[in-house]
């Protein structure tokens, strides 16, 4: 059992857990023994703007010669504004303390009291590179909450974003990995493969990071019969050729050496820990909520689960690889068996019914490229959010990151840190 | 006549004055060193005579055997090693009067002891005298070591350690002097003025000599992370600088004297010595690298650099062999430069070392007590030069010598067979990589040990003691004198050519030190003819130019009269985009710093890491320990053998004590009995 979201309705607290073993997600309230560190992680939301939140688990480290180094908010090789506290005796990574929330914009509290509609635009922009996952998540939540009636088609556009999102995320982690093993070739084609999805993005969807998609009832965009052909063919091409390059990759010494072994996370740590994502598939849990938690249409069409049991990083980053292949049969099987009804109004809804609004929440879980998104969402009687939890991926994937990194080495670091697929904008919404 | 009155008046001098000094002593300690002071002065002056004018002075005491006499012997050969040993008397002697304000009186009574012992093994001229010195060199420096601060038990075993590894290499040198009184039927056989011993007794002496010495210059296997860095850094800051500095050079003397002795060489002989000498260098540095404690790492780098001397010595019999004169001058001559050069720089880094470690209160170059801030510009600026020199940095002493030494070994190509090709090329590489790692250490040493940490130093405004006329007047003199031999190479090479050139049968002086390239006469250094060329002296000129031009260009000189100068902007240091604690942590430490060596080379310092989990806590949902203690602890694979040696020794003596002393009365009146005609048979038997 896995706790993967704590959040506040009404006047209670709810505990929203993951039943690894038998695919089930069960909503409980908040069990007793609860660890108050963890809560806090969970809790994030709660916390105030400009203060940074150190997220530390497990016990603490003492001996001759161990000192903490302070790596980042502003670092080289740290890419965003985040911090690590490394206890070491040099070299050897003894215990890691994430530091996040340098970046937090407070994007729950900002949305409070908006339109759905307006809120949406903060939403999708408070993580750029897991946009169109957030925004189907909370468009999602909401259309539950306000009792909209969606047609198939929006649903199944929305999808076919999210995967092309994960296409394009997990070619972002792997060019990441061959920049970090300084797999020059390697990363500038796998970054240019991105790009080429980027360019399809924004050539079919308007916005290269997918941004305005979503509106509350439906999508924006009603691609036809020719273009979704186009478009299947595109990726097909890009994956086609990635795999190529893949096929480089494993035959590369230098490269395998890098990621084999590095950053293990066994798979108890990946449960106790709450580990989500491809980071949790490549400890050889079972869960991806296309399948564990499907929303329309991931029941129809098949997607395949990949998983791992390496447990390193080599084991996340062939995660990814696999992803990337069924994601782009998934997609063709979107974009072809598209149902053929309408995209959805292209205005907002009618207020008509606000007085009818239930008082209760609702909430949606989304496989994001890097896991497990949660939103919960309440809507008051006058239409305006009045409740907004978002649980991002990356904010359970810290703790795990922190436990496979002991015993590493400095420069596993970035090895490790790219294979989960880290964003500290993600987690500091 | 009156020179060889001059001499033996100045050597006297010397002797008595040293010997006033160690009676002085139980009464005021600052006169005995102040004594020591002047002492060391005429043992200079008499040193740098004999060094230019040449020739030998003998005196003859008395009549020791038939064939021998108790002699002093003063020859430009065992005056060099004085000239060296003086030097760094003085400035140790003028250290001591006030570093050793919390010592005991009988530490300056201790330490003129011990050094009048070696002013009597570099001036004896027989092997009597020889090991009367070297002997008491041996107690005076184990009660010297004695006196040491901190774990009474710690420094008792230190101590002890010494003693025992300084009776080993007693026994091994009289088994070498037994080989060469043998062949030369006299005991007169100190000095390159004896004729050559062609011996077949040639490799017994030739390996107990290196054995023996080798003891007392700690080189591997006969050392390692055991006797000579735990004796050296247990010992009180000056002992310690007079230990690692000048009683090394002692074993340096012996070997290459007894060297000299032997009138033909073995090949393997300068195999052996070639590969002692490099693994010596290696390990030496390897350990000095990741030492933490502020004396043992500058005692560990006296390994390295013995090593090197060593293998200077080797690479001379390999050419010598081979008939490679120049080759084999040259190496010679590199040995004795380096000796000078490590000698002068180790005093001076023990010495600031251990005026560092008082002001912060200890031994640790981790320690968390930064340096007084009005004390660091000053011991910053002196220890600069001696670190740079033991890091072997142009145009200062130690890279002249390191450098003359590689150029040996990079011509080891002249050697006459491939297996000394091999030998020579492997060391040269193994040396070469020592005398990387070693700038890592003098970087871990002067970074730790003087900068560190500047921000904590600033906040804490503790005032420390001044060191004064004592301490900084010390300091300052080794400073100038490392500058100095590295600037005036070419006069350091002179007196080492001179100090050689009956044992070489001529003076490489002139073969070696030209000019080149529009550079003047005496200022150019060759290595061969032709290999490579350095010139310190015009190295020094141009840096310092570069430095003038570079300050006076980026306008690092401020001409305020004339409103010129650049703007000066203060700021804190850049911490990773956060503030940095004012109590030190998040800051790198010396241990963290040369962790990465200790974990690479796991395999060579036998390297555990340890994780101990410590009350454990079993959390709800986040099963963790409550805390861990970790370790990473540097073993060494020579401490095993000697472990095994030491038990096996406790072993016997334990049965001995136990069995056969506590027999009967009568038994133990049989055995005196037994032993009493064993002597008298002996002799008998000797004589007849």
């Amino acid at each position: 059992m896995q706790i993967s979201s704590i959040f506040r309705a009404g006047n209670r607290t709810h505990a929203l857990l993951s039943d690894i073993e038998n695919n089930k997600t069960i909503l409980s309230d908040l069990p007793p023994t609860l660890g108050e560190e963890f809560g806090a992680l969970l809790r994030g939301s709660e916390t105030k703007l400009g203060i940074p939140l150190e997220l530390e688990a497990g016990g603490k480290v003492e001996g001759y010669g161990v000192f903490e180094f302070q790596y980042g908010p502003v670092s080289s090789g740290v890419p965003e504004a985040g911090g690590f506290k490394l206890v070491t005796y040099g070299e050897r990574v003894l215990k890691v303390v994430p530091q996040i929330n340098f970046k937090k914009r407070g994007v729950e509290q900002a949305a409070l009291g908006k339109l759905p509609q307006d809120a949406l635009l903060l939403i999708e922009r408070s993580a750029g590179n897991f946009s169109a996952s957030y925004s189907t998540c909370f468009v999602t939540a909401v259309e539950g909450a306000l009792g909209l009636e969606v047609p198939s088609k929006a649903r199944w556009t929305r999808a076919a974003a999210i995967e092309l999102e994960r296409i394009y995320n997990h070619l972002y982690v792997f060019g990441r990995l061959a920049e970090a093993a300084s797999q020059n070739v390697a990363a500038t084609q796998t970054h240019a493969l991105r790009e080429r999805i980027l360019r399809s993005n924004s050539k079919y969807f308007g916005h290269r990071y997918l941004f305005g998609i979503n509106t509350l009832g439906g999508v924006r965009y009603d691609l036809a019969k020719e273009e979704r052909t186009q478009l299947v063919s595109e990726i097909r091409t890009v994956a086609g050729e990635f795999s190529k390059l893949v096929e480089y990759f494993l035959s590369s010494r230098i490269f395998l050496d890098r990621l084999q072994g590095t950053a293990k996370l066994s798979r108890g740590d990946a449960i106790v820990l709450g580990s989500v994502g491809p980071a949790a598939r490549g400890s050889g849990l079972q869960w991806d909520d296309r399948l564990t938690y499907p929303i329309e249409p991931y029941r129809d069409i098949y997607v395949n689960l990949e998983t791992e049991s390496g447990e390193d990083t080599m084991a996340r980053t062939m995660v990814r690889v696999k992803e990337i292949e069924s994601s782009t049969i998934a997609l063709r099987e979107l974009l072809d068996r598209m149902p053929g009804d309408g995209p959805g109004p292209r205005t907002s809804p009618k207020r008509s019914s606000q007085d009818r609004l239930p008082e209760d929440f609702a909430f949606c879980r989304i496989e994001s490229p890097s896991g497990d998104l949660i939103q919960v969402v309440q809507v008051d009687n006058r239409g305006r959010i009045s409740n907004l939890h978002i649980r991002p991926p990356s904010l359970v994937n810290w703790l795990p990151f922190a436990k496979s990194l002991q015993g590493n080495v400095f420069t596993d670091f970035q090895f490790a840190y790219e294979s989960f697929g880290l964003s500290f904008a993600d987690s500091d919404r | 006549m009156t020179a060889v009155g001059v001499v033996a008046g100045l050597l006297f001098g010397t002797l008595v004055t040293f010997g006033a000094g160690f009676f002085l002593g139980l009464i005021s300690k600052r006169a005995a060193y102040l004594l020591g002071v002047v002492g060391s002065a005429l043992s200079t002056i008499l040193s740098l005579t004999i060094l230019i004018s040449g020739g030998t002075t003998s005196i003859d005491l008395w009549k020791v055997t038939s064939s021998s006499f108790a002699q002093l012997q003063i020859s430009p050969f065992n005056s060099y090693f004085l000239l060296i040993s003086s030097l760094v008397w003085l400035g140790t002697c003028l250290y001591s009067v006030k570093y050793d304000d919390d010592y005991p009186k009988s530490l300056s009574s201790l330490l003129l002891l011990t050094i009048l012992s070696m002013v009597f093994v570099l001036v004896s001229g027989d092997a009597i005298t020889f090991l009367i010195g070297w002997e008491s060199m041996t107690i005076a420096s184990f009660f010297m070591i004695l006196q040491g601060k901190g774990d009474r038990e710690g420094v008792r075993n230190a101590a002890y350690l010494f003693l025992a590894f300084g009776e080993g290499s007693s026994v091994f040198i009289m088994l070498a002097f037994s080989g060469l009184f043998s062949a030369a039927g006299t005991f007169n056989f100190m000095g390159p003025d004896v004729a050559r011993i062609i011996s077949p007794l040639g490799s017994w002496i030739f390996v107990t000599a290196l054995v023996g010495f080798g003891l007392k210059m700690g080189l591997a296997p006969f050392h390692m992370s055991e006797w000579l860095p735990i004796a050296h850094s247990s010992a009180p800051s000056n002992a310690s600088a007079l230990l690692s500095a000048t009683l090394t050079l002692m074993g340096v003397y012996g070997i290459i004297d007894v060297v000299s002795q032997l009138g033909q060489y073995e090949l393997w002989w300068g195999w052996l010595a070639l590969t002692i000498g490099g693994v010596s260098a290696l390990l030496g540095a390897l350990f000095s690298s990741v030492s933490e404690h502020s004396k043992g790492l500058p005692a560990y780098s006296t390994i390295e650099n013995n090593g090197m001397i060593v293998v200077a010595i080797g690479s001379y019999m390999v050419a010598s062999y081979y008939n490679l004169t120049l080759l084999a001058d040259f190496a010679l001559v590199a040995a004795l430069f380096h000796a000078f050069a490590h000698s002068i720089a180790k005093a001076s880094l023990f010495l600031t070392n251990g005026w560092v470690s008082k002001l912060r209160g200890s031994f640790d170059l981790g320690s968390s007590n930064p340096l007084p801030p009005d004390e660091r510009p000053s011991l910053g600026f002196t220890s600069i030069f001696t670190a740079l020199s033991l890091a072997a940095v142009p145009p200062l002493a130690g890279f002249v010598s390191e450098w003359m030494i590689l150029e040996t070994l990079f011509q080891s190509f002249r050697f006459g067979d491939l297996t000394s090709q091999i030998v020579g090329t492997l060391v040269g590489a193994v040396v070469a990589l020592a005398a990387g790692i070693i700038v890592v250490t003098m970087t871990k040493a002067y970074g730790f040990g003087i900068l560190w940490p500047r921000k904590l130093a600033t906040a804490s405004g503790k005032h420390g003691t001044n060191g004064g006329l004592s301490i900084m007047g010390s300091l300052v003199y080794f400073a100038a004198l490392i500058i100095a031999t590295g600037v005036a190479a070419p006069g350091v090479f002179l007196l080492a050519s001179n100090a050689v050139s009956r044992t070489l049968g001529t003076n490489p002086f002139g073969m070696f030190v030209t000019g080149l390239l529009g550079v003047p006469s005496p200022f150019v250094i060759l290595s061969g003819s032709p290999f490579g060329g350095f010139s310190p002296t015009f190295t020094a000129v141009a840096f310092v130019l570069v430095l003038l031009g570079v300050l006076l260009v980026a306008g690092g000189v401020r001409i305020r009269p004339l409103g010129l100068g650049p703007k000066v902007r203060r700021t804190e240091g850049w911490f990773a985009g956060s503030a940095q604690s004012s109590d030190g942590t998040g800051l790198y430490n010396s241990f963290g710093y040369s962790t990465p060596i200790r974990i690479m080379l796991r395999f060579l310092f036998r390297t555990k890491e340890t994780v101990v989990q410590v009350g454990g806590v079993q959390r709800p949902i986040i099963r963790s320990p409550e805390e861990y203690v970790v370790d990473l602890e540097v073993l060494d694979v020579f401490k095993k053998f000697y472990d095994v040696l030491a038990r096996w020794a406790l072993w016997l003596s334990a049965y001995t004590s136990k069995k056969v002393m506590p027999g009967k009365l009568g038994l133990y009146l049989i055995y005196i009995m037994a032993a009493f005609v064993f002597v008298l048979i002996y002799i008998l038997l000797a004589v007849g």
